[in-house]
C-alpha cells in the first residue's frame, strides 16, 4: 500500500515503513539527505582524513539500516547515528594503537600528518587534541547533543563528562589562542 | 564539578551571534564562558566553511542496496544453518540406532531371511540385501551432504 507521503527523491513513502518506524528507502533517502554532511563534516573533523570519514560515514549509515531501529523520532534516529560512528571510530583508533587517549596526529609522525586535512585554523587545532575530545566538542558544541547523549557515544559516566568536556574545550581553547584566534569573534562583527 | 548558569546562552550567542551586553560582560568575566564562546565560534565557522566547500556525498542508494545485499545474504546464513543442525543431528541418530539397534537388527532380519526361499536372497546384491551396509550408506550420503553445506555456508 502506497500514502501519500513522497521522499523528493521521488521514491514513495510506504505506509508500512511509517507506521513500523523502521525506514524503507525512500525514508532514508530524506534521513540522509537531512544527515550525511553533518556527519561527515563530524567524522572528518575526529578522524583529519576525508577519504576515511567517507567510509566510516557509509558504514554507520549501513550499520543503522541493519538495526532495524524502531522509531519515527528523527532526533532519536539521528542520535543513534552519531553513536554509530562515534564507536566506529573509536574501534578504528583502537585497531590503529592501543592508547587511545593519545592523540593519533601529534607533530612529527610525518605518516599521518599527511592524511590530516589541515585546510582551517580549526582543524589544525583539532588534530592536536585527543580523539575522544575532538568527539566530546563536536557533540556538544556543534550537535547540541546532552551531555546524556555524549555520555551515552563515548561510553563515559555522565557525572564525569561535564570535567572532561571542560578539559577539552580549555585545551581546545589553548590552542585556538596559540593561531591567534579571539573570544567572542562571531557576535563582534 | 559546577556548571555556569550562563553557558547555555553563552552557546547560543556564540552560534548565532546574538550577543546582549550582559552575556558579553559576563563572558569578559568568566574564564570558562569565554573559552566556551572561542571554541563554539570557531567550530560553528568551521562547519560554515565545510559546507561552502563540500564535495558530492556517496550515493544513498548504493547503501541501501548494501543493507539488502547484507540483509538476504543473513537470511540465507540462518537457513542454511537451520538444515546444517538437522543434518547433523540426524547424522547424530542414525549414529546411535546403528550403533544400539545394528546387532539387533541383523538379528531380526536374518530370522526373516529363513522365512524367505535362499535361493531368492541369493539372487540380490549383498548391498542391499545388508541392513548394516544400508545404514552405512545413508551415513556417508548424510555426511557428505552436510559437508557440503558448510562449504557452500563458509564460501
Amino acid at each position: 500500500m502506497i500514502s501519500m507521503a513522497t521522499a523528493a527523491s521521488g521514491i514513495p513513502i510506504t505506509d508500512t515503513a511509517l507506521a513500523s518506524g523502521v525506514m524503507d528507502e525512500a525514508a532514508f533517502q530524506v534521513f540522509y539527505s537531512q544527515t550525511a554532511r553533518r556527519m561527515r563534516a563530524y567524522l572528518l573533523r575526529s578522524l583529519g582524513d576525508p577519504s576515511l570519514a567517507d567510509d566510516l560515514m557509509q558504514e554507520a549509515y549501513l550499520r543503522l539500516l541493519r538495526s532495524g531501529l524502531k522509531t519515527e523520532d528523527e532526533g532519536h534516529r539521528k542520535a543513534y547515528l552519531f553513536r554509530i560512528a562515534t564507536n566506529l571510530v573509536r574501534d578504528h583508533f583502537r585497531r590503529r594503537r592501543p592508547e587511545y587517549e593519545m592523540p593519533p596526529d601529534l607533530p612529527g609522525d610525518p605518516g599521518l600528518q599527511n592524511t590530516v586535512d589541515h585546510r582551517s585554523d580549526v582543524a589544525v587545532a583539532m588534530s592536536g587534541l585527543a580523539p575522544r575530545d575532538r568527539q566530546m566538542l563536536w557533540l556538544a558544541y556543534v550537535e547540541g547533543s546532552s551531555h546524556q547523549e555524549i555520555a551515552k557515544a563515548l561510553g563515559l559516566k555522565t557525572a564525569s563528562l561535564k570535567s572532561m568536556l571542560s578539559r577539552a574545550r580549555h585545551r581546545m581553547a589553548d590552542r585556538l589562542r596559540g593561531l591567534g584566534l579571539k573570544p567572542i569573534e562571531r557576535g563582534e562583527a | 564539578m559546577s556548571v555556569c548558569p550562563f553557558e547555555v546562552e553563552i552557546v547560543t550567542a556564540a552560534r548565532d551571534g546574538s550577543w546582549t551586553e550582559a552575556l558579553r560582560d559576563h563572558a569578559a568575566s568568566c574564564l570558562g564562558c569565554a573559552e566556551t564562546a572561542l571554541v563554539v565560534a570557531a567550530l560553528t565557522e568551521d562547519v560554515d566553511a565545510m559546507a561552502l566547500d563540500d564535495p558530492p556525498l556517496p550515493d544513498p542508494k548504493i547503501i541501501w542496496i548494501r543493507s539488502r545485499l547484507k540483509a538476504r545474504q543473513e537470511r540465507s546464513f540462518k537457513a542454511v544453518r537451520v538444515v546444517t543442525w538437522v543434518q547433523r543431528l540426524t547424522i547424530v541418530c542414525l549414529t546411535a540406532v546403528a550403533i544400539f539397534f545394528g546387532p539387533g537388527l541383523r538379528e531380526l532380519l536374518s530370522g526373516l531371511g529363513t522365512l524367505i526361499p535362499t535361493a531368492a536372497l541369493a539372487d540380490l546384491p549383498l548391498l542391499i540385501s545388508g541392513p548394516t551396509a544400508v545404514l552405512g550408506l545413508t551415513f556417508i550420503v548424510m555426511s557428505l551432504m552436510a559437508l557440503w553445506n558448510e562449504r557452500s555456508v563458509a564460501s
